[in-house]
């Protein structure tokens, strides 16, 4: 395999990577509805109110939020992303931690509310960084790949002797 | 006590005067053999004794070719044709048959045959040997052989064969012990794996292409070159 000119990771990659964790998730998610259902039905015949469907929805996103914020601030990387060796680190070269990722959770959520229009950045920025990446102040890189090493802020020049200006 | 045979008596006279003639012989001769070391007679006796040497081997020459022809017509003799037919047709065939398969006479001599001859050694010079080759292409070139192959393989006989062997606890056991077996266990799972790993470096190639060619399109809609990595 012949390695990408820039080790930033592109739109369809990390499309795909999500796809992937998206899907993982859901399983999940479905897994645990079905067997509380199976309990539920089981145990009484329990219909879904409107609370209950607000419940719901609200393990829903705590599953699919936990899911995402747990690999990215422990492995830096999801299942889905490990498949097609991504990884997801700070501008030091660091995991994001917890707040960092639940960060990225929300910017991810923006970037998809308007029809995936916050991912658009990553087509255009240097580093490939989507709007879940700009808040977060994360990027993307294929595993195994440095990024370039930040330009370092140029030392301040120790003033000269000779404009040394003693009180007198 | 018994009284002795005259023919053993006879026999016993006649070994007696043979070893007494050898005896007198013997004595004879000593002058001889004395006269043979004599300086002045012993030269001539000596040539006498090659040249009698010489006549000797000559004529033992002479008997053995004669032996052999005497034994390469009787051989070829009507009367010993008739002879060994009647042998054959007789009840000592039947005998020897017998014999032979009471004191295990093949078995013993094949036994032995194994032990000490190179089996492996024949076996391929025979293989190799162009005659077998030959023999072999011919019989499968052969249409006899295919009529009779296809005839085999056309008959009931073989479904009946394949049906019993696949009903078999024999190969029951054979299934399970290769469908539990660790080898190819492990090989069907190391193919299943290469074959995930593969798939996903293939989808990994074509994204990152895709990431590639998205980025210098919208780039160039945009004319914002990248700029280097370096």
């Amino acid at each position: 395999m012949t390695a990408p000119a820039v080790p930033y990771a592109g739109l369809a990659t990390r499309a795909v990577a999500l796809a992937i964790d998206v899907a993982i998730a859901h399983v999940i998610v479905f897994a645990g509805g079905a067997i509380l259902a199976l309990v539920g039905s089981l145990v009484a015949d329990i219909h879904l109110d409107t609370i209950a469907r607000l419940l719901a929805a609200g393990a829903w996103i705590t599953v699919v939020g936990v899911y995402f914020v747990l690999f990215w601030s422990t492995a830096g990387q999801t299942p889905g992303m490990r498949l097609l060796s991504l990884r997801v680190m700070t501008r030091n070269g660091e995991h994001p931690g917890v707040t960092r990722s639940i960060m990225r959770l929300i910017g991810l959520g923006l970037a998809i509310m308007p029809l995936f229009l916050g991912f658009i950045p990553v087509l255009i920025d240097t580093q490939r960084r989507g709007l879940h990446d700009y808040l977060a102040g994360t990027v993307v890189l294929y595993a195994g790949l440095e990024p370039p090493p930040a330009p370092q802020p140029a030392p301040a020049r120790a003033p000269s002797p000779g404009r040394l200006r003693t009180p007198g | 006590m018994e009284r002795p045979d005259g023919r053993d008596v006879v026999l016993g006279v006649a070994y007696g005067g043979a070893q007494a003639g050898l005896a007198v012989a013997r004595i004879a001769l000593l002058p001889l053999r004395v006269a043979l070391r004599a300086p002045i007679l012993g030269g001539p006796l000596r040539r006498a004794e090659r040249d009698l040497a010489h006549e000797g081997s000559l004529v033992r020459e002479r008997v053995r070719v004669r032996l052999e022809d005497a034994g390469g017509e009787l051989l070829a003799a009507p009367e010993l044709e008739r002879a060994a037919d009647r042998l054959l047709a007789g009840k000592l065939t039947d005998a020897v048959g017998r014999s032979l398969a009471e004191h295990r006479v093949v078995e013993r001599v094949a036994a032995q045959m194994l032990a000490t001859a190179d089996v492996d050694r024949v076996i391929g010079a025979l293989l190799e040997h162009e005659l077998t080759e030959r023999a072999v292409d011919r019989a499968l070139a052969s249409p006899g052989l295919e009529r009779l192959v296809i005839r085999v393989l056309e008959s009931r006989l073989v479904d009946e064969l394949t049906e019993q062997v696949l009903r078999s606890p024999e190969m029951e056991r054979v299934v399970e012990h290769i469908a539990t077996s660790p080898q190819v266990i492990q090989a069907v799972t190391h193919h299943t794996q290469t074959l995930g790993e593969e798939m996903i470096a293939d989808v990994r190639r074509r994204t990152q292409t895709v990431d590639e060619l998205a980025e210098r399109t919208v780039r160039g809609w945009l004319r914002r070159p990248r700029p280097s990595a370096s």
